[in-house]
């Protein structure tokens, strides 16, 4: 049987054409898409669980869930143990609790379940409004605080971080106050003597100077796509087109994930602030398809910009080699070039334009640092952003004005 | 400063866009192959609503697999080979080839009248042949439009080399009637 008998039919059949249902393209592109989005869902939990693992090695057992431990231990002991011991121990983890959530609410949140202690709301407030926990009996108004209770809390409160023969008495002190009490809240009291001493050494220990910090940040909360068409100006594009057309957004505008990069330098203000001033680079694309003197062309956005970030933080707490602390600041960008591919079936054309004016946005958020050592930290810090007057060009940041974006970086501390 | 960059796109630079999941380019190879290739699947599968859901799957698994491509022969080819492959595939789901093993060989004078497909409109004679039978279709599409081997065939289909022939003998015998009508 020879391939020759099917010589006319395979030259017939072979490139012939049917027309195509128009959505099919759209069905293709969402699967893939979510083919893309359960991949990065299976990668970022990857990366999740790894990171998981590696804290829960790097971090001494317990200490992870060690405020809300301690605040248990102090509700068990201030049944039966004096007040001024239990005072001592709530004190810490409340005013965690208060600079998180709000600042007039620590008095409230301190005083509660030191009922019996001699320590008045007003004196622990200031505590709260430095927008910080310290470690305990390092501020001033937590000594004040603890000047107040017995010689036992004396003891542990004034000697903190001092030296070694502070232990021992915080130790004697505790056990003599909680003699009366069951060897199980003695034990309790004993643990948070040590744990009180601990941290003041682990103050001792935390280093306060210059650092330098690369960063590279996505905006998580910003790809989306916009609905809506618009008609444009024939000077859309930036300028760039050359002479006068009609321009018609006909497509919803995708935004992909803005990306920025940069590089600050904080500078030490006080004891437990700083202030950075840096650099970053933000690039934002977005795509949509329009028409062009009736002309369907996929339009691909790409807008650059330099800014100039200055960012004010305050350190929350320092546990081992984490440090929280949160960030508020402003960032003044200026755009230095937008790019335009137009493409259609067949050929693409490229434009470039300047972008006038210049972007203000301000933000605000909390931030994690890992120190490796002294010197290298590596941190994460997730932010709310606003943006304003960013209709100087048409972008992600005109459609939606708030936005998180997430940095993470190195920081390296001289 | 305004720069107008103008360039034509090759189909190497489709396939390099493909590579590195640029949609637009994307795009451009689904306009560019999609009538054809949503041709080879009706063909195949013998109806346009499946024949769909073959074209949306083989292009999926086409840009999914396109760093496979090394450039050897034609990338239609090559891509046509995903599409055929992705339509077998719904043809085994649906269990329309298991007929084809139970065929003995047949033989005899089947050879249908060339002229007559000659003066067959093409989008004609693709429909008369996505009505075949489904286990004659598939190798007669197989040997006689793509030009596979009966080995070939009988690798693919999991079937001998005589299962495929017979199959081929018997879709001739259909055509050859069918034809007739026209």
């Amino acid at each position: 049987m020879s391939h020759n008998e099917f010589h006319n039919l395979r030259e017939k059949l072979y490139d012939v054409q049917m027309p195509v249902e128009a959505d099919l393209w759209q069905d293709i592109e969402a699967t893939m898409r979510r083919r893309r989005m359960r991949r990065m869902l299976y990668y970022a939990s990857s990366v999740a669980a790894v990171v998981l693992l590696v804290l829960l090695l790097l971090l001494p057992g317990g200490e992870i869930g060690q405020p809300q431990g301690q605040t248990l231990v102090a509700e068990a002991v201030s049944d039966k143990v004096p007040s001024e011991v239990a005072a001592v121990v709530v004190a810490e983890p409340a005013a965690e609790v208060a600079a998180v959530a709000e600042p007039s609410a620590a008095a409230d949140v301190v005083a509660e379940p030191a009922g019996a202690m001699e320590v008045s709301g007003a004196e622990v407030v200031p505590v709260a409004e430095l927008g910080y926990t310290a470690p305990v009996g390092n501020t001033a108004s937590e000594e004040k605080a603890a000047s107040k209770v017995n010689v036992a809390s004396e003891a542990v409160a004034s000697e903190v971080g001092k030296n070694a023969v502070a232990e021992a008495d915080a130790q004697e002190a505790v056990a003599a106050q909680s003699q009366t009490v069951a060897p199980k809240e003695r034990r309790a009291a004993m643990a948070l003597a040590d744990d009180i001493l601990e941290f003041g050494d682990e103050r001792e220990r935390g280093n306060r100077g210059y650092t330098l910090a690369f960063s590279q940040g996505i905006m998580p909360g910003s790809a989306a796509s916009v609905a809506g068409s618009r008609v444009m100006a024939s000077s859309a594009f930036g300028g760039a087109l050359e002479h006068s057309h009609m321009v018609e957004q006909v497509s919803d505008t995708k935004y992909s994930l803005p990306v920025n990069a940069g590089l600050q330098i904080q500078f030490p203000v006080g004891e437990n602030m700083a202030v950075g001033v840096g650099v970053n680079y933000s690039m934002l694309k977005s795509k949509y398809d329009c028409l062009i003197d009736k002309v369907h062309y996929n339009v691909k956005q790409k807008l650059h910009y330099i800014g100039v970030p200055v960012n004010v933080y305050g350190l929350v707490v320092e546990r081992n080699n984490f440090s929280f602390y949160v960030n508020a600041g402003v960032t003044l960008e200026k755009g230095i070039r937008a790019v335009y591919e137009l493409n259609s079936y067949r050929d693409s054309q490229k434009y470039r334009a300047d972008i006038e004016g210049v972007q203000f946005s301000i933000n605000a958020g909390l931030g994690v640092e890992y120190k490796f050592g002294n010197a290298v930290g590596l941190y994460f810090e997730p932010n709310l952003v606003y943006y304003t007057n960013s209709e100087v060009m048409y972008s992600i940041r005109t459609d939606q004005p708030f936005q998180v974006k997430a940095d993470i970086g190195f920081r390296f501390h001289f | 400063m305004v720069r107008n960059l103008s360039t034509a796109k090759t189909e190497a630079e489709l396939i390099a866009g493909c590579m590195k999941n640029d949609a637009l380019a994307q795009r451009h190879v689904y306009e560019w192959l999609s009538p054809r290739m949503f041709a080879v699947c009706f063909r195949y599968v013998g109806e346009r609503e499946a024949a769909m859901d073959v074209l949306h799957d083989g292009f999926i698994t086409l840009f999914a697999k396109i760093g496979g491509y090394k450039g050897e022969g034609s990338f239609e080819g090559w891509a046509r080979r995903i599409f055929i492959t992705a339509a077998l595939m719904h043809l085994r789901k649906k269990d329309a080839l298991k007929h084809s093993e139970q065929i003995e060989d047949f033989s005899g004078d089947m050879a249908y009248d060339p002229h007559v497909v000659e003066r067959m409109d093409a989008q004609v004679l693709l429909k008369v042949i996505a009505q075949m039978p489904a286990g004659f279709r598939t190798v007669f599409n197989m040997y006689a439009i793509e030009g596979y081997t009966h080995q070939e065939i009988a690798q693919e289909l999991g079937i001998t080399e005589g299962g495929s022939r017979s199959q081929l003998s018997r879709a001739k015998l259909w055509l050859k009637e069918k034809i007739k009508e026209y």
